[in-house]
């Protein structure tokens, strides 16, 4: 999913080091033929890229039930299948639908996905008669960096205008330098907006006006079926707004002659919009698979989860003639590590002393729904659940030397990730400075059990390989991040290393086997907002 | 003294909790009329299977609901349109929320006609022009000549609101059309006048005739595949994410028994029994 950094990472040869977590028995080991079999199944075109609500999901949620009866997990979904049932609510803005701007001097109706693209779509979005707009600026109110773009600006009833990200910094003072705080969420600043009583928010992208690419590439994103949970916040008209056509739009219509991307001197006075929306709306479930290894030994009947996303985009727009996306290394590769440190990790339930939890999570391209809804509706109490341990994305490139925990250092998992990384003979490195920017620990299921307050961390390769140079390493994944993810392009033709992608599964099976097999409490650090939440839910015994 | 005083203390610690339980097992809904026989049947049908939590369902109109659940007299708001961007804007200054929005079912909005009215078609453009008056006799639609009798909801209605966004386009109903406070009395005024013709839920209405829109019939079928035009979602509100007995009332009413009682009630529910993309 939106795990860019899932690229970050890769590697070793089979013959390195193996984490031993049983006897040295040979079905004790990780086995990379097993994962390379589980991924070409799931990878392949017969899954259709796994999207939510479609055939292709529905075949991979079989697929991986039936792996779990194979390793004899025990199924712990509705009437004791391996299925929990996730309901969704699927919505296709059609092309007849009409979006119209009026200024003082002219009228012009814009063109969805060339123009336009629409961030929320669904009833509460049709605005049948023209307001006005108002520009907000980057449209954050944040108090602790003495910032709000809503100052003297009344806002009730109007659309609201402003730029995607937020203010420059070269200071974690002020909007924490160069890593991205939560007010540079669109859906952040969407509900600030309508919190203030805006009818709806146009967000305009930060990208340069002649980068045609970068519009067609967030066109694509947006071009599959918006799906949501049945329950959301409240929420009204959004769209973004091509750069192109809010310079013509704001600067042609003699509303002001400056760059729209230069919030100082954009104005909006004078324009109003209407939107007629048309929509396919339908309600469908999706499932979460879900299965147990028990705990001989499991006293105080805690829980350790380990989940994947199995779901993919599914079939989108054509590129090259291909409009499967099959998501490979996003999660098919997850998965399949997954399932094999699963199968291994069953080998040794005697010893254990708390249960694994394993979640195949539905949804989560499309927000994180299947794990959200896990947390609201959770099969093992989350305050007996200790830790979540995430898998999106596996080492593939190459053999690696140090490993990330994207989130440890928020919890005590930092020292079973130590603990883990010297048995491994492998290092834990920091996420290098070229990604800070990702915001990797808010991108994939484990922020969905972090808010539940569960420990959580997602393990990622480093790119410190053995055969590539740093650069090298670095160039990959921003060739990946920028050419290859979200594509129809992440597919079976991808160079696997196999050996490397064992290794990683390896180190997650002996990371969980430490933590089950443990009886120490883990904690989050002291003042880390997810602290409270867990509190609560111990206090709650909920 | 002494044991008078813990007495009197162990007392008003088993007041408070005992009115803590109360509150608790309390879950109070208000809002759209056109949901309040829907409503008290899913309240009944809850309360027989979960003895000790007492629901209690009022009606008003969504705008009503909205106004109760913004001044915490219900815990749940009975919705059948989204929120306005006036109404998110109060919740956001009072609870620093905008409110959190749960789909329970789906509606399709009938033009109700009396049965003897040789006109059974009408196009949107048609239902829009006789709520603006600009269609004013049946002859121009089809029909006899004879006066258009339209009657409303009042604009407290959630339905009045989806009515004037989706079939009027945003124009107002004009000022000479007569105005009814709830769906049964709409009914009953058509019934009872042929020339008369209103709107509201398919789910009601039995004793008139629903008009085929854009030559789509009214029924469930036809919604869930999207043609008939004017369909919407049936919405409860709740200020937070809902925690509790409230959590699990709405949890049931989503859930397969509450759609089976919006099935039988004649609405529409969001999944069928097979759970199949």
């Amino acid at each position: 999913m939106k795990i860019y950094l899932i690229v970050l990472f890769f590697f070793l040869s089979h013959t390195a080091y193996i984490a031993q977590i049983c006897s040295s028995e040979k079905k004790c080991k990780i086995d990379k033929d097993k994962i390379r079999k589980h991924l070409e199944i799931l990878g392949s075109d017969l899954f259709e890229g796994r999207g939510t609500g479609t055939k292709g999901g529905a075949l991979a949620a079989n697929y991986i039930a039936t792996e779990f009866k194979k390793i004899e997990l025990k199924p712990v979904g509705e009437d004791s299948t391996y299925f929990q049932n996730v309901p969704l609510h699927g919505t296709t803005v059609l092309d007849n639908s009409k979006l119209i701007f009026f200024s003082s001097l002219d009228t012009l109706q814009l063109s969805l996905r060339e123009d336009y693209i629409l961030a929320n779509s669904g009833e509460q979005t049709i605005i049948p008669s023209a307001i006005g707009l108002v520009f907000v600026g980057f449209g954050i109110i944040a108090p602790e960096y003495d910032h709000n773009d809503y100052l003297e600006k009344d806002v009730t009833g109007k659309i609201v205008v402003m730029l995607n990200g937020e203010p420059e910094s070269n200071s974690n003072g002020f909007f924490r330098g160069d890593e991205p705080t939560i007010y540079s969420y669109p859906d952040v600043k969407h509900r600030i907006a309508i919190g203030r009583g805006a009818a709806g928010t146009i967000i305009i992208p930060q990208i340069r006006l002649d980068d045609e690419k970068a519009w067609h590439h967030l066109v694509n994103e947006y071009s599959f079926e918006d799906v949501k949970l049945p329950y959301t916040a409240s929420e009204n008209f959004s769209i973004i707004l091509n750069p192109n056509i809010a310079k013509q739009l704001f600067v042609s219509g003699k509303i002001h002659p400056n760059s729209v991307l230069n919030c100082n001197l954009f104005s909006t006075s004078g324009c109003t919009l209407e939107f007629e929306g048309e929509f396919f709306q339908r309600d469908f479930k999706a499932q979460n698979v879900v299965g147990v290894i028990e705990a001989k030994k499991n006293i105080n009947n805690e829980f350790v989860i380990i989940s994947a996303h199995y779901d993919h985009l599914g079939i989108g727009p054509t590129i090259n003639n291909d409009k499967i996306y099959n998501g490979v290394l996003d999660n098919a590769i997850g998965v399949s590590t997954l399932l094999e440190v699963a199968r291994v990790l069953q080998k040794n339930q005697e010893n254990l002393k708390r249960s694994i939890l394993f979640i195949a999570t539905t949804g989560e391209e499309k927000g994180l729904l299947g794990s959200s809804y896990y947390v609201d509706h959770p099969i093992v109490p989350l305050y007996k659940t200790v830790a979540n341990i995430n898998i999106d994305g596996a080492a593939y490139l190459d053999d690696f030397n140090s490993v990330i925990g994207i989130g440890a250092e928020l919890s005590d998992l930092e020292k079973y990730l130590e603990n883990t990384a010297n048995k491994s003979q492998v290092k834990v490195s920091e996420i290098p400075k070229e990604f800070y920017s990702y915001e990797a620990f808010n991108r994939s299921d484990q922020i969905a059990f972090a808010k539940a307050g569960i420990p959580s961390l997602l393990l990622l390769d480093a790119p410190d390989y053995a055969n590539l140079r740093y650069d090298e390493a670095i160039n990959k994944i921003i060739n990946y991040d920028s050419k290859i993810y979200h594509t129809p392009f992440d597919d079976l033709s991808t160079n696997i290393n196999y050996g490397a992608t064992a290794k990683h599964a390896e180190i997650i099976a002996l990371l969980i086997y430490n933590i089950a097999t443990s009886k120490d409490k883990i904690n989050w650090e002291k003042n880390v907002p997810y602290n409270y939440i867990r509190l609560q839910t111990l206090a709650e015994k909920r | 003294m002494k044991y008078f005083t813990i007495l009197i203390l162990i007392m008003i610690i088993i007041s408070c909790s005992g009115l803590k339980e109360t509150e608790q097992n309390k879950i109070r809904i208000k809002g759209s009329d056109t949901m309040l026989l829907l409503n008290k049947k899913l309240a009944e049908e809850f309360m027989m299977k979960n003895e000790g939590i007492s629901v209690y369902v009022d009606g008003g109109g969504s705008g009503t609901g909205v106004k109760a659940l913004m001044n915490s007299e219900v815990e749940i708001c009975a919705a059948s349109r989204p929120l306005e961007p006036k109404e998110i804007k109060q919740i956001g200054e009072k609870f620093n929320t905008v409110g959190m929005s749960f789909l329970i079912g789906r509606d399709a909005l009938s033009l109700y006609v009396n049965p003897e009215n040789i006109v059974k078609e009408l196009s949107l453009e048609e239902v829009n022009k006789i709520f603006t008056c600009q269609i004013t006799n049946w002859k121009e639609v089809g029909g006899k000549d004879e006066k258009i009798i339209p009657i409303s909801r009042s604009s407290a209605s959630g339905t009045h609101l989806y009515f004037v966004m989706h079939v009027l386009k945003g124009n107002k109903i004009c000022d000479s059309i007569k105005i009814l406070n709830t769906t049964n009395k709409i009914i009953e005024f058509v019934k009872s006048k042929k020339n008369a013709i209103g709107y509201g839920g398919i789910g009601y209405g039995d004793s008139t005739f629903h008009c085929k829109i854009d030559n789509i019939e009214p029924t469930t079928k036809n919604v869930l595949n999207n043609s008939y035009p004017i369909s919407r979602y049936l919405r409860y509100y709740t200020i937070d994410k809902s925690s509790g007995n409230v959590k699990k009332y709405i949890d049931w009413v989503i859930g397969k028994e509450g759609q089976m009682i919006i099935k039988n009630m004649g609405y529409i529910p969001l999944w069928n029994s097979n759970y199949s993309y």
